[in-house]
């Protein structure tokens, strides 16, 4: 009852969609963070500060095929509001048609992630992970090339509309029209894709209820028997989150025993995590723990894309890993070498799994997916 | 003597070419210096529209696909020891010390790559060399300090978006590419056409504090010192004879087609060592007559 006072108070203060932080909003340029209480503003390179017309811009580029080399395959196109800015297949095509071996993450609240991608210490802005899907040739995703490159910005050039927006945007650039610029807004407009509106914010704020279910899922997602939140347990649902009061960041990955496809831990040869990037034997089949943000929508799961449904995936970690009985992938991943001492078999009933898809559920912001502000621009 | 005045002028170019090989080379201070660069394959040439060339162990014909790589800290090295920075010249191909050699031209099998190529160094020293012999001393790779910078704020020759390497968040320093004849196969029974060499810094971290890339556990830079080399009349080549000599072609043993650089590419140590790196030998650049 108290914090609904004080919720109200705030509220007629800080606005329509949540109360605010109690320190004055953080404010760059005409941008301003509209955040609930228990999320410290994003950082943001010094470089390229937030605008209204940068994100505006990078919202219209971010859905305008035209980008990519051969004009097919806009950002949208593996980012899809609807679903949570992921693309419900398990594996992504790019524009010449090449499968892409990760599945494609939901990009609600990327801003505070810490490293980009499944598994990428080295990825830790969105301006230098753009550089992966636009001029990436293992596999190609956008296919913008040296060679193209010109004729893309001419595209953009042709049209008075975009350029004006350009203009807009970076008014202190002489030639406004360049992929720099394309990066740096589009950067800003997915620091702008926010999603603290779920019914579990709300009910976080004194806004909503939980149902008995979700509240039962909920303990549990957060206790020491199910143990989700080790991993699950930031504001944004993942365990590798930066911000601005951040001073030091761990950027963990795991092993959650997906495979073992030789009984030493292998991953499938095709994509076998962390240690493509640092050659040590532990990092086999280590990936980041993605964001449970509009879960209910981001599927199919995990970093390949390999389990369909929320239950299937719960009953893989109830399990304590997945056991992969024929084929060319067969092995036990629950006896994996390298997995995770946090993934254990875990005695959970069909109800308590029903109650922790249920509160996974409330993590759904219908608004996020729906609403004006990051619908996609409309494309003549 | 009224006959004959081409001649004459032809034995007056005798004689002036001979005064030339007669006077001992030097390099003088301040004084432009040229050192060309190519790509070969044993003693012959090997080109984007020519005949394949056989090269590894077995041999294998491969045709080229790209052959690019980028040089920094490049010095002369006199006889007596002394290292004579080489102040690069600023154009399209070099920048802040850095070279990019292009010996693919965009033509045939090459048709990802850039029409234009660059088969040379240029810059100046600042004392002179003296005679020679000189050697030649750079580092393969691009420095640190640019490594890391986006394609898409860098001037040329670091602007370019396939020698940038997003998912390292750096650059490639050699990117070579080649199609062997009759394909490559691979350890799980599929086949590739493409044997690609992608050098690079691996294992890199960044700070998601600051934004920035702190370290990477593999710089991969390798410091090369050539044999004797008289810019005149001899250039610094990229044998691909000697850097796949412990490499059979035909053949992936797994990870990435090719090398990529992954720490545990069973196909990088042959060609890490003949490129010097991790203690090899090296090997794979070598002097040879123009």
């Amino acid at each position: 009852m108290i914090r609904a006072v004080l919720v109200a108070a705030v509220l007629g203060l800080g606005g329509m969609t949540g109360p605010t932080t109690m320190a004055a909003p953080q404010a760059t340029g005409d941008w301003v963070w509209d955040l609930p209480a228990y999320v410290p503003p994003p950082r943001v390179p010094d470089d390229n500060p937030m605008t209204v017309a940068k994100v505006t811009l990078g919202r219209r580029l971010f859905h305008d095929p035209r980008l990519s080399g051969n004009g097919t395959l806009a950002c949208s196109g593996c980012h899809v509001q609807a679903l949570g800015f992921a693309d419900g297949r398990a594996h992504p095509v790019g524009a010449t048609g090449a499968v892409v071996r990760r599945n494609a993450q939901g990009l609600a609240n990327v801003a505070w992630r810490a490293s980009l991608t499944w598994a990428n210490p080295a990825l830790v802005t969105l301006e230098a992970q753009m550089a992966v899907p636009l001029y990436g040739t293992d596999p190609v995703e956008m296919g913008v090339t040296d060679a193209n490159r010109a004729a893309v910005l001419d595209r953009f050039r042709a049209d008075p509309e975009v350029v004006a927006g350009f203009r807009t945007a970076f008014p202190d650039d002489p030639r406004p029209v360049s992929f720099i610029s394309i990066i740096r807004a589009i950067a800003a407009y997915q620091r702008s894709l926010i999603s603290f509106d779920s019914r579990y914010d709300r009910w976080l704020q004194g806004r909503a209820d939980l149902t008995a279910a979700e509240r039962r899922g909920h303990d549990l997602f957060f206790g020491e028997r199910a143990e989700c939140h080790h991993c699950h347990g930031s504001f944004n649902f993942d365990d590798q989150v930066a911000h601005i009061l951040s001073r030091v960041v761990e950027r963990q990955f795991h092993n959650t025993g997906l495979y073992n496809i030789d009984g030493e831990g292998a991953y499938p040869a095709t994509d076998r995590g962390l240690i493509e990037h640092t050659g040590l034997a532990a990092d086999m089949g280590a990936f980041r723990a993605p964001s449970l943000r509009n879960v209910a929508v981001t599927g199919p799961y995990m970093h390949d894309g390999g389990i369909d449904t929320l239950d299937a995936v719960l009953d893989t970690y109830a399990a304590g890993g997945r056991l992969i009985p024929s084929g060319p992938d067969a092995g036990d991943g629950r006896l994996n070498r390298w997995k995770s001492d946090l993934i254990v078999r875990i005695e959970l009933s069909p109800t308590e799994r029903a109650d922790i898809v249920a509160f996974l559920k409330t993590l759904t912001d219908e608004r996020f997916l729906s609403g004006p502000t990051n619908s996609p621009h409309q494309i003549r | 003597m009224k006959c004959c005045p081409a001649l004459i002028t032809a034995t007056l170019a005798a004689l002036a070419m001979l005064a030339m090989v007669a006077t001992p080379p030097t390099l003088a201070a301040g004084r432009p210096v040229t050192i060309d660069v190519g790509v070969v394959a044993g003693d012959a040439a090997i080109a984007c529209d020519g005949p394949g060339v056989a090269v590894g162990t077995p041999p294998v014909a491969v045709a080229l696909r790209d052959a690019r790589f980028y040089l920094h800290d490049i010095a002369i090295v006199t006889d007596d020891g002394r290292i004579l920075p080489l102040h690069i010249d600023e154009t399209v191909w070099q920048h802040d010390g850095v070279v990019l050699i292009d010996a693919e031209d965009a033509t045939a099998g090459c048709r990802d790559g850039t029409p234009d190529t660059n088969p040379r160094i240029t810059g100046r020293i600042d004392g002179a060399a003296g005679p020679g012999p000189w050697r030649l001393a750079f580092t393969l790779g691009v420095p640190e300090r640019l490594n890391h910078t986006a394609t898409d704020l860098s001037p040329p020759p670091l602007d370019l978006a396939a020698l940038g390497w997003g998912w390292q968040a750096g650059r490639k320093y050699l990117k070579l590419e080649v199609m062997p004849e009759g394909g490559i196969a691979r350890p799980d029974g599929g086949r590739a056409a493409t044997w690609f060499l992608h050098l690079g810094a691996t294992g890199c971290t960044g700070n998601p504090v600051t934004g920035e890339i702190v370290t990477c556990a593999r710089p991969n830079r390798t410091r090369i010192v050539t044999a004797p080399i008289d810019p005149a009349r001899q250039r610094l080549v990229l044998d691909l004879d000697r850097l796949f000599a412990a490499t059979n072609l035909a053949r992936d043993q797994g990870g990435a087609v090719g090398c990529m650089s992954a720490p545990d590419d069973p196909d990088c140590p042959a060609v890490f060592a003949t490129l010097g790196l991790d203690g090899g030998a090296g090997g794979a650049f070598r002097v040879v007559d123009k």
